[in-house]
């Protein structure tokens, strides 16, 4: 009887103990254990492109007003009219932290453990330029406590712009100073969407960021801002001279320029035309850049609505015969353009070193924005004595913001809308036709708190700050 | 042979009110083999009689007592006796399901039982078919019953080829391919307590299916079954027949809506200059334009099945096929299936022993539905004044994608229809192998193995579409190919002992205790590539880019052991109790064990007190209570590295390889190791009456489930790093009614009425989130209308953005343009939720002639109806009629005006609405907004009607048939609803088969409507 006994209790042991190999079988199979500390940057800054000339491109057209609403289709009506709201740009949103900033965090934390300074400097110059974008739009968001659900913060506060630019700066410096040819050093080469590992290049995008954060915070900060400008200018430190850009876009489904992706692979192209903000000041400066910036409209000449025009009738302005942009399946990401390096300088000499110089920058900038369509050398007709861009100590900041614009066309259009409502430069731009805005001469400052935070984080977002209130950095 | 002069039956018939009567009938004249001693003598509602044969036999039948302990197959595939059981457990036979000779035994249950809801997806051939039973219980876990065939759990799963809005195409369910003439009988296990004995997996009810054997009669037997029927379109949406094409009252001859000038009947030119020709017509309304497109489908089912035994052998075998071509123009929409069945068994003098293995082939090829070119978005944007027919040759230099009239996200549906396309093709086997021991006669050991093991390949393509003549710059698609081939088994293992014996004169035992061992295993991998070389030609390497492939493999294991005592008082006073736990794979290893209880109690009233019977012929009570789980699928307890892959809105995203290089992110998911099974705890409590020897009967059910522990996908602030965590939180509470009334009014020599109606009441509530959660979406679009999960609120609740009104309720609309003003607060439209669905069945018998049909009903309920936006965007619908379009100020109308302290006020609104912005208006949908994208889910639908004619028995017996039935049938002939829904039938979706079908349509395929004939044969 015992030994039967013995032998069910070990009958049971094996069965129970099999049964847990047999039932040990969750370990997910599709997806890798362990990624190298790279592989966030990369897909960090593939994300963080796709959104910044995606979705932020179309607003940043709209609302940079190089391109408006077409009349007879429907899609970015509500961002054209100024008509903000919570849904507005919330996956958007999403993606940037989940799928950008907490990858960029993840490669910053990896590689300061590594001792990884290319990979951190990297991982942090293209955090803080996000962050900037993210400050700039909303104004607040959260920064110090974000991206640490790890951490069990789940709720992370808020925090404001000011005090997050002033951070930004610090973790620059911070990752500039670092020891680049400490042994954990590695080079991503191709890993590196931007400049493929090239360490100067990212030293120069760190630069140019600084002059970038310092020059937007000039009015509200000056005098930290005429510190760090000065800093820069005076230690020798170069700026950009080519694009700081995610490249490698190409005229295959998945690789396509996000841009083209959604609006003319997506929507046929049919919601984008030219703003006659931007067509007309142009077309009056006879700038030679017009047939590669817009294409004809099929009563074969240029046409345009005028900004938020969309629901002028199709009598008078029938399909096709509008202007559109010329959108190209391999047009690059720019995050901060060799033209916009040079606006930056001319704008950061003409602040702190009494416009000495800024002329040149000046020049330079429009010639690197002619380059971009390869017809640089038609810049100087523009640029001589008595010519429409011509440099004038007056109407410096004016010449180098208004140009700064046109160098953005649909690449950059939100930095150009950013710097509208910091200067007030171009002075051509008019407010949306169908502004839903109370104050029909007000423009657009901001966006309002996205959904997943008024859902998820409810007790931290701050109450809703009317699009049409200024920015700090333009008050 | 002698001649039986007659025999003179005596049966009771009651009046309409009840009074009881004994009618003698002189039946019938008989023919009986000389050599034949007995005779068997049976009528319907009465007890089988078997007397010895004499001239002038007096027969008294007896009330069929047999009938009402009726036996039914419970959880495990023990078969029990209906009077013994604490839960509501319905029974439907094989006839009530080949009856209308459906090709899915989902879509025959339709309407027949109270607490089971069954829904076509679309009418589309071999098209998917919804089922629930009582209501939704879970948020974000499957809400699909466990089906059950033979005691062995199959697969149900819903293959569709994308999941999102476009490009949609529905391959059909699982259990659609099982052939209902091999099903004897299927019993729906609806409640906790009833599915106890499956634990893990029984937290949304088990429908149990037993299939026919061969019976050891000693003779073959052969049945037969040929089913042809002729499918047409169903419901349409209405169009009005008054203004032609055109934009803003415009005529422009590239508008793909109606809203143009009113037509004229003129001859005007059309379309564009091609080659400098210009086709002409007249700008008059083609009524039937889209219902010409569709043409007559047709259905041919046929059966065969042999079965038979000798002694203790028995063996069935059978074989089907259906041919389906729908309703769709050339044979872009077809279902083929072809299925073996082959079954047999050995009752040995200790052991019996059976097997079944079935193979099914599927073959189903369909046409997308959704937004972009599918053929439906397509045909409900054409103009009031374009006949389609005519432009069925998409070759042709005005018809084909060059010059197409309209470059506005429309195509020539023809273009698409023939040259886009999905095809899938499934190889299914499933089978079994059961042992039985009989160790003593009141014990036995039953160990039962089986398997559902398919493998399937599916194909989707577009065609290359780069029109060069007036289109140039339009409509362009690069190709497009995917193909798909996924493998799923599943393997399960049953061993069991089961004790049957009286313990005394009084009390009677049964014991089962069992121990079940579970596998589940699937894998997809799926490749496809955008932009093609060579047109027509659909492979994956016919393109110069790099296709875009995922490989997905999921296993989960499940043990569990069971148990279940049933002890019975003097056959009328029955305690059920049982128990389950399971250990399952996909749940944390220190905290993957669950317990499942069960108890129950049925009551016989009406044989504990004899005298009873003088009120009812039979009366039952019961009451039990029950848990069950909902099972954490694979993988979800811990967070994972994904692609880095990026999306885009309308586009195609950011897909690695990218720029030479491959990335890996962090994932959005954060890992929650403390996860659980959902459980759901139901009471239940149920009445079961009969009366006037059984011609009315009458079940009443009320339940109680809560399932709690919901496994949510919770939102956290992205900024916070990740987007979602699983957590169990919340509580979904159902509670219900359900009746099921069998009535007989007549019942005479000849002529007999069966009248059954079943009628069930859900009233789910989402009793709490948790986690201070406020709302869970279920689903819902970025702009417009969501279906959520709101604490309080019924489970599916209609939120959005209507019109903005002022504090007297006034509509507020724009002072200069006259149009209806947005609401910047979200309010609630309602629910998807029905307030009651119920089902009449009528069935007439006159000699040999039945008649029955049967109604499906549901009331109230709200869904999104993409097709009624459409079709007010475009002009087509008659509701764009309004005014006969002509300027008006909205009624009641106010304007908005801002006081200098910044405060409103409303002023009576003068502005109306001008030409220029009745589109904008129909576009808001007619002035609602997002509360305009919803319809009322009312329908009665005559889901089945036939006509049986069955030749009389003496007549066939020369021909040596032993029944021959001929029959007409019809499905969905009539459907009524509201007159506020002229877009769709209700039941339609393209959104899956779970929860989110509750959302609504997004131009889904249509349903259809079937005639035809069905012929059973049996020899």
């Amino acid at each position: 009887m015992n030994k039967i006994k013995i032998g069910l209790v070990a009958l049971a042991t094996l069965m129970l103990t099999s049964c847990d190999s047999w039932l040990d079988v969750n370990t997910d199979p599709n997806y890798p254990s362990e990624i190298p500390t790279v592989m966030p940057l990369t897909s960090g800054i593939g994300t963080a492109a796709n959104l910044i000339g995606g979705q932020y491109a179309i607003l940043g057209s709209m609302w940079g007003q190089h391109l408006t609403q077409t009349n007879t289709a429907n899609q970015y009506k509500d961002w054209d009219a100024y008509n903000v709201n919570s849904k507005l740009l919330n996956s958007e949103y999403m993606k940037m932290y989940a799928g950008s900033l907490f990858d960029f965090k993840k490669a910053i934390q990896r590689s300061e453990a590594e001792g990884d300074w290319n990979i951190y400097l990297m991982a942090t110059v293209m955090d803080v330029y996000c962050y900037q974008l993210m400050a700039d739009l909303y104004e607040k968001v959260p920064y110090s406590e974000a991206c640490r659900a790890d951490e069990g913060l789940v709720k992370p506060k808020f925090d404001e712009g000011q005090a997050i630019y002033t951070d930004l700066l610090a973790r620059l410096d911070a990752a500039l100073a670092k020891d680049f040819s400490a042994p954990g050093c590695t080079n991503p080469k191709l890993n590196d969407l931007v400049f493929e590992g090239n360490m100067q290049s990212w030293k120069e995008f760190a630069n140019t960021l600084k002059l970038k954060i310092a020059i937007r915070q000039f009015k509200a900060k000056s005098e930290e801002s005429t510190r760090v400008i000065n800093e820069l200018l005076n230690s020798g430190a170069t700026f950009l001279s080519k694009n700081a850009q995610v490249g490698g876009y190409k005229d295959s489904p998945g690789n396509y320029n996000p841009l083209y992706d959604s609006e003319v692979h997506g929507l046929g192209n049919a919601n984008l035309s030219a703003s006659n903000t931007t067509l007309k000041f142009i077309t009056m400066n006879n700038d030679p850049r017009l047939p590669f910036m817009y294409t004809k409209g099929n009563k074969g000449d240029y046409q345009g609505l005028d900004q938020g025009d969309y629901t002028k009738p199709a009598a008078d302005q029938p399909t096709g015969s509008l202007s559109k942009a010329q959108i190209k399946a391999s047009d690059p990401v720019v995050f901060i353009s060799a033209a916009e390096s040079s606006f930056l300088q001319a704008e950061a000499l003409l602040r702190c070193k009494a416009g000495v110089g800024a002329k040149d920058k000046y020049e330079e900038g429009v010639r690197r924005a002619f380059a971009r369509y390869g017809i640089e050398s038609q810049a100087e007709g523009l640029l001589v004595a008595g010519a429409a861009y011509e440099y004038t100590t007056q109407n410096a900041l004016k010449s180098i913001i208004t140009q700064k614009w046109l160098s953005m066309f649909l690449s950059q259009g939100l930095e150009a809308f950013f710097e509208f409502n910091r200067t007030g430069f171009p002075s051509e731009f008019t407010v949306s036709k169908q502004s839903i805005l109370t104050d029909k001469t007000a423009f657009v400052q901001r966006l309002v708190f996205p959904e997943y935070e008024l859902i998820s984080n409810k007790d931290n977002t701050p109450a809703r700050i009317e699009p049409d209130v200024k920015l700090w950095w333009a008050k | 042979m002698i001649l039986l002069q007659s025999i003179e039956i005596f049966t009771s018939i009651f009046d309409w009110f009840g009074r009881k009567s004994t009618k003698s009938d002189n039946l019938l004249f008989a023919n009986a083999l000389s050599s034949a001693k007995t005779l068997q003598i049976s009528y319907i509602g009465m007890k089988a009689q078997e007397v010895a044969i004499k001239s002038n036999l007096r027969v008294v039948l007896k009330p069929d007592a047999q009938q009402i302990d009726e036996v039914i197959v419970t959880a495990v595939g023990i078969k029990r006796s209906e009077k013994s059981l604490a839960y509501s457990a319905a029974q439907v036979n094989s006839e009530t399901l080949t009856k209308a000779g459906d090709r899915s035994m989902l879509d025959a249950l339709s309407g027949k039982v109270a607490g089971v809801r069954i829904s076509s997806s679309s009418g589309a051939a071999g098209s998917s078919t919804r089922v629930l039973l009582r209501g939704f219980s879970s948020l974000s876990g499957s809400n699909q019953p466990l089906f059950v065939i033979d005691g062995v759990p199959v697969n149900n799963s819903v293959l569709s080829n994308s999941s999102n809005l476009e490009n949609n195409a529905d391959f059909g369910n699982a259990m659609n391919d099982i052939n209902p003439n091999d099903i004897e009988s299927m019993s729906v296990l609806k409640g906790a307590s009833a599915a106890a004995l499956y634990g893990s997996r029984a937290a949304n009810g088990a429908i149990m299916i037993t299939t026919k054997k061969g019976k050891s009669e000693d003779r073959m037997k052969v049945d037969f079954t040929s089913n042809t029927t002729f499918s047409m379109v169903g419901v349409l949406p209405e169009f009005q027949n008054r203004y032609g094409q055109g934009w803003g009252f415009a005529n422009s001859l590239l508008e793909n809506g109606s809203w143009g000038p009113k037509m004229d009947g003129m001859e005007r030119l059309w379309g564009h200059v091609v080659d400098g020709e210009q086709l002409y017509k007249p700008y008059a309304a083609q009524k039937n334009n889209m219902k010409d497109f569709y043409e007559v489908g047709t259905q041919l089912d046929n059966s065969l099945a042999i079965s038979g035994g000798r002694g203790k052998t028995t063996y069935y075998m059978s074989y089907s096929n259906i041919t389906d071509d729908g309703i769709l123009p050339g044979g872009s929409d077809s279902y083929r299936r072809n299925a073996v069945s082959l079954k047999g068994s050995y009752e040995g003098k200790w052991l019996t022993s059976s097997a079944s293995i079935n193979y099914i082939n599927r073959l189903t090829s369909t046409s997308s539905s959704g937004q972009g070119y599918s053929v439906f978005n397509n045909l409900i944007q054409v103009p009031r004044d374009y006949s389609i027919v005519d432009m069925k040759d998409y070759k042709n230099k005005f018809y084909s994608p060059d010059n197409w009239y309209t470059p506005y996200g429309i195509i020539n549906p023809y273009f698409n229809l023939n040259e886009d396309g999905n095809k899938y093709n499934e190889d299914r086997v499933f089978g079994s192998l059961e042992f039985t021991a009989k160790i003593f006669d009141y014990l036995s050991i039953t160990w039962r193995g089986g398997g559902d093991l398919s493998n399937y390949r599916s194909k989707s393509w577009r065609a290359v579409m780069k029109p060069d003549g007036a289109n140039e710059t339009e409509n362009i698609e690069t190709g497009y190919v995917g193909e798909r081939s996924g493998q799923r088994r599943e393997i399960n293992s049953d061993l069991f002992v089961s004790f049957n014996k009286d313990l005394s004169k009084d009390f009677h035992l049964n014991v089962l205790l069992g121990q079940n061992f579970n596998e589940r295993y699937q894998k997809v991998l799926n490749v496809s590539v955008q932009g093609l070389d060579l047109p027509g030609f659909y492979n994956i390497s016919n393109s110069p880019n790099m296709p875009v492939k995922t490989s997905t493999e999921s296993l989960r294991r499940l043990m569990g052991i069971y148990g279940q005592a049933d002890l019975g008082f003097r056959n009328y006073l029955y305690l059920n109790v049982g128990a389950r736990n399971d250990w399952s794979s996909t749940l944390p290893k220190d905290n993957n064990s669950f317990f499942y209880p069960s108890v129950g109690v049925s009551f016989i009233f009406t044989d504990a007190f004899e005298s009873l019977k003088n009120i009812f012929t039979y009366g039952k009570i019961r009451a039990s209570y029950g848990q069950t789980g909902n099972d954490v699928a694979p993988y979800m307890i811990n967070g994972y590295y994904s692609s880095g892959n990026a999306t885009n809105p309308f586009g195609e995203g950011l897909k690695y390889p990218f720029a030479g290089v491959n990335a890996y992110s962090y994932g959005n998911i954060i890992g929650n190791p403390n996860l659980k099974s959902e459980m759901t705890k139901e009471y239940e409590l149920g009445l079961d009456l009969r009366f006037l020897q059984n011609r009315i009967g009458l079940d009443v059910t009320l339940y109680n489930r809560e399932t709690t522990n919901q496994i949510m996908p919770v939102t956290i602030t992205p900024s916070s790093g990740y987007t979602t965590q699983y957590m169990n939180l919340g509580c979904i509470r159902n509670r219900g009614v359900e009746l099921m009334l069998n009535f007989v009014p007549v019942r005479t020599k000849d002529f007999e009425w069966n009248l059954s109606g079943n009628w069930t009441l859900n009233r789910s509530k989402v009793v709490e989130l948790g986690n201070g959660l406020e709302e869970y979406s279920i689903y819902g679009f970025t702009k417009g209308v969501s279906l959520l999960a709101l604490p309080g609120e019924p489970l599916g609740t209609f939120v959005g953005y209507g019109n903005l009104k002022d504090d007297k309720g006034n509509i507020v609309v724009d002072a200069n343009t006259g149009l209806p003003l947005q609401s910047t607060e979200r309010e609630i439209f309602g629910t998807s939720e029905y307030k009651y669905v119920m089902g009449i069945t009528n069935e007439f018998t006159y000699k040999n002639f039945a008649f029955g049909f049967n109604f499906d009903i549901r009331v109230g309920g709200l869904m999104y109806s993409r097709t009624k936006g459409t079709t007010f965007f475009v002009g087509n619908s008659p509701q764009t009629l309004f005014n006969d379009r002509q300027p008006f100020i909205v009624p009641g109308s106010v304007n908005q005006v801002k006081k200098a302290d910044g405060s409103m006020t409303y002023v009576e609104n003068a502005t109306p609405i001008s030409h220029s912005y009745y589109d904008s208006y129909w576009n808001n949908n007619g002035g609602e907004f997002d509360k305009g994208d919803l319809i009322d889910k009312t329908f009665v639908k005559l889901r089945e009607v036939h006509l049986t004619y069955s030749f009389p028995k003496n007549l066939l017996a020369k021909a040596s048939i032993k029944k021959l039935d001929f029959s007409l049938i019809a499905h969905n002939l009539f459907l009524w609803t509201p007159s506020s829904n002229n877009f769709v039938d209700p039941t339609v979706s393209n959104m899956g088969v779970d929860l989110e079908s509750e959302f609504g349509e997004f131009s889904s395929a249509p349903s259809t409507k079937t005639v035809g004939f069905s012929i059973k044969a049996s020899f």
